[in-house]
């Protein structure tokens, strides 16, 4: 009868520690990535800062977003997500960086040929998904 | 929504058409390997300046004048883009081109 107890024992120990050895097992997902800083405006340098920054544009304007980031990772992809007045999406762009560790900077431009609409504005940056911040920003 | 836009008194605004717009980027972080062609462009030759993307009714004079303050500095902006300008007439919308430092 002790010796079911024992092993009954045994059995739940094993169990609850389960979880524990599994989650310790799971590889690794974090980069050490992050967003640093999200500036906007009218035009960019060679090194992808912006040269003017604005939150106030005119029709004929090219937005530009700069992204600054800090850390390494294989890869990681940067999105911009436009939207105008409040949800209707004007555009989203990706790309795809492999940062060696030093600050990077990466740029998205966004222009309309025709001139855009007077109103406001807002682009959100994601990193791998998950958003990083937001700016918002008018046309008028 | 048109009869509870009628009720409350408010009128549709029509969406704006963004079909047309163009989008582009580039970082100083090399594309992961593998990627194929990426819109990031490691190997580019670092220059000073800016970078401006030309829209409808743009012309040389016009953007030198906005980046400048001088409309006559325009063959400045000419020959740090000869590359991609064969007429200093001729710019197209969504053309990227390079303004050199003042």
């Amino acid at each position: 009868m002790r010796m079911h107890q024992y092993a009954r024992a045994l059995v739940g120990l094993v169990l609850a520690a389960a979880p524990f050895g599994c989650s310790t097992s799971k590889p690794a997902v974090q980069t050490g990535l992050k967003v640093t800083h999200i500036d906007v405006g009218r035009s960019v340098t060679a090194e992808k800062t912006i040269a003017e920054k604005t939150d106030s544009f005119r029709p004929a304007d090219t937005f530009y977003v700069s992204v600054a980031t800090d850390g390494s990772g294989p890869s990681a992809t940067l999105t911009a997500r436009w939207t105008y007045q409040g949800g209707q999406v004007v555009d989203e762009s990706r790309q795809d960086i492999a940062p060696t560790g030093s600050a990077a900077v990466t740029e998205f431009h966004l222009s309309k040929p025709d001139g855009w609409p007077t109103g406001e504005y807002k682009v959100e940056v994601l990193l791998n998904g998950a958003s990083a911040g937001t700016r918002e920003f008018k046309v008028t | 929504m048109g009869i509870f836009g009628d009720l409350f008194g408010k009128k549709e605004k029509p969406r704006p058409d963004f079909s047309n717009v163009r989008s582009g980027g580039s970082s100083t972080a090399p594309a992961p390997a593998g990627s194929g062609p990426a819109t990031i462009a490691p190997t580019a030759p670092v220059t000073t300046g800016r970078t401006y993307v030309v829209v409808a009714g743009d012309s040389l004079s016009r953007i030198a004048k906005r980046e400048y303050g001088d409309a006559q500095k325009w063959p400045k902006i000419y020959e740090a883009n000869r590359s991609i300008i064969k007429d200093p007439d001729l710019i197209y919308p969504g053309q990227e081109l390079r303004i050199p430092e003042a």
